[in-house]
């Protein structure tokens, strides 16, 4: 087969169809590297210093496409310039949202501090106490367009517009109202778990369709944020719960971004063991779902075989005891994720969440050049 | 004539307004503390094996614990009066470096729920913070938690500080990334994967019937 250009070898994957290789990816809203290992991959692919950080307060900061051109995957990423759920430092020195909510440092992540709902006793605090994002507002959307149009018509990459705000509407309901009681709100009081649900679909729907507006004529896939609905051994809540609540809002998420342009593949992170979702997510029109995390709790071959013709995968590739491993244990990884999910397409090779600062550059760098040796179709399944 | 069946019920199903209605009626009957509180107890037993089987998810387990927790307000002073004791106490905490809390949260509800007296050191607590709280409040288990691989290995550090202290008291574990072959390998006494099981084990331990 000729050598397909990333754009089309992404898009045929996401088709179902096989392409010349398996399509690869590094750099989205939860695959990324954290800034250690970013500075040091640096010296090992010989580029001379770094690019100047996206964002300031995190601890994913550098988007560099000279890295993502060494390491030859196919993607290349546009991105907000502000993102509601992201804390930055406040006037106080303390941590605030775009909501208006406090936080907790607590290297390398953040963690909600009291929610500012959380003794809230009616439905009209949600207007009351949040600061809800003007969409309209250019400053979450500013040099978008720009830079999306030159990889569009400058590359032959896939573009894909990492996602308008780091948490979807379930775990920003959580920050807001706490974990626990918005827990409780979802089984006790659905009417507040509806309308606070409502309400933050509405704002990041409103800041997905500024982003349409600002570039999506050239995006080839875009990012929901990002919603854990289920934890590392089972769902979160019950699917009826799902249904009840989120479903919705995925299929109105979906629906902006399919009416704008329905070319464009939606890409849902949804973290744990979320088989029993799956259904429902290709139901709601989500195209890609990452990272199918490898755990004891899902059956990789079974979501492939049950799923693979409605759902494409990206991710998959253990970020916890494989990428930390040997070079032998990167490729071998790589072998594993790549016979049980590439065959037929529908797959793009990625880490399961951001590479942690225990991960050598050499692994990642292995990583991808394994995807490209052991990725290239037909798939020959590597003998146990 | 209050019904306890229905008490049962009302926690079961999360209903704090009846679960405290009906509580604050029985005790005006006369019914027995001993006997209100078995009928929730019960319920949290029921509600904890619902959730280990897969038929109930976090969110009706967090509303029945709130249920039996409203109703223990009404219910406490009786029991005080009629001098019921919680059968043990257990000190329960996430590992120092990691600041999960509602799977630590969900176990200690539980651990309620079977009137077990439960002090919650909260996240982030060290070695010497579990050393300390055990010889303060002797209690027949300690519960350490942990979320991330990261900060696995100070729950053996915990272990080890526990044991170093010439504690024996019984140490179980849990927490997503936990199997049951580390807990041995860390000479935990037990280890559950679910909080309605850590509510089970504690059971075993003291060899109270569900």
């Amino acid at each position: 087969m000729p050598e397909m250009t990333s754009r089309e070898r992404v898009h045929t994957a996401l088709s179902h169809q096989e392409p010349d290789r398996v399509p690869t990816a590094l750099g989205g809203g939860p695959y990324s590297v954290v800034d250690d290992l970013y500075h040091r991959l640096l010296p090992a692919l010989s580029l001379p210093g770094p690019v100047e950080p996206f964002r300031s307060g995190h601890n994913v900061s550098y988007m560099d496409d000279r890295v993502l051109e060494l390491l030859g995957t196919d993607t290349r990423y546009v991105w907000p310039t502000m993102s509601p759920s992201s804390p930055v430092e406040g006037e106080d020195g303390g941590l605030i949202d775009g909501y208006g909510q406090p936080w907790n440092r607590a290297l390398p992540y953040y963690y909600p501090a009291a929610g500012i709902l959380e003794d809230a006793e009616d439905v009209d605090a949600i207007e009351e106490r949040i600061s809800w994002p003007d969409p309209t507002d250019p400053k979450w959307t500013a040099g978008v367009r720009a830079r999306a149009k030159a990889l569009h018509e400058g590359t032959d990459k896939f573009v894909v517009a990492r996602m308008v705000t780091s948490h979807g509407p379930y775990q920003t309901a959580s920050d807001l109202r706490g974990a626990e009681q918005f827990l409780m709100d979802m089984a006790a009081d659905p009417e507040f778990a509806q309308t606070l649900t409502d309400r933050v679909t509405d704002s990041i729907v409103g800041l997905i369709r500024a982003y349409l507006d600002a570039g999506g004529e050239y995006f080839d896939m875009i990012e929901l944020p990002g919603d854990d609905y289920a934890t590392q051994s089972g769902l979160a809540m019950s699917p009826a719960m799902f249904r009840q609540y989120f479903k919705p809002a995925i299929v109105r998420m979906v629906s902006t971004i399919k009416t704008y342009r329905p070319e464009i593949r939606v890409m849902l992170h949804c973290d744990g063991a979320i088989t029993p979702l799956l259904d429902d997510l290709a139901d709601a029109g989500v195209d890609v779902v990452h990272p199918l995390e490898p755990l004891p709790a899902t059956n990789i071959e079974q979501v492939k075989a049950t799923y693979g013709s409605r759902l494409s995968f990206l991710g998959a590739i253990d970020i916890k005891q494989a990428l930390p491993g040997t070079v032998d244990e990167v490729v071998a990884e790589a072998r594993l994720r790549i016979s049980q999910l590439a065959p037929g397409g529908g797959y793009i090779l990625a880490p399961a969440n951001h590479v942690q600062p225990d991960v050598a550059p050499e692994n990642l760098i292995a990583l991808f050049e394994a995807a490209r040796k052991y990725g290239q179709y037909p798939i020959r399944v590597p003998v146990a | 004539m209050a019904d306890l069946e229905q008490l049962t019920a009302a926690v079961e199903a999360g209903n704090r307004k009846t679960a405290t209605s009906l509580t604050t009626e029985a005790l005006a009957e006369g019914v027995a503390p001993q006997a209100i509180l078995d009928a929730m107890t019960s319920a949290m037993g029921s509600v904890g094996a619902r959730f280990s089987a897969g038929d109930i998810f976090v969110p009706e387990m967090l509303i029945a614990a709130r249920a039996m927790k409203e109703a223990m307000l009404v219910l406490e002073p009786s029991l005080v009066g009629a001098g019921v004791q919680p059968v043990a106490t257990a000190v329960i905490g996430t590992v120092e470096g990691d600041l999960h809390d509602i799977g630590k949260n969900l176990v200690a509800m539980m651990w309620k729920g079977a009137n077990i007296a439960v002090v919650d050191l909260g996240v982030n607590v060290s070695p010497q913070a579990f050393v300390d709280a055990v010889t303060e409040h002797k209690p027949v288990v300690v519960g350490l938690s942990a979320l991330l691989t990261t900060t696995m290995p100070m729950m053996k550090t915990t272990i080890d500080a526990l044991r170093a202290s010439g504690s024996s008291v019984k140490i179980v574990i849990g927490g997503a990334p936990i199997t049951p072959e580390y807990a041995e390998q860390i000479h935990a006494d037990g280890y559950a994967p679910d909080a309605g099981s850590a509510a089970a084990l504690i059971r075993d331990f003291l060899e109270v019937p569900a």
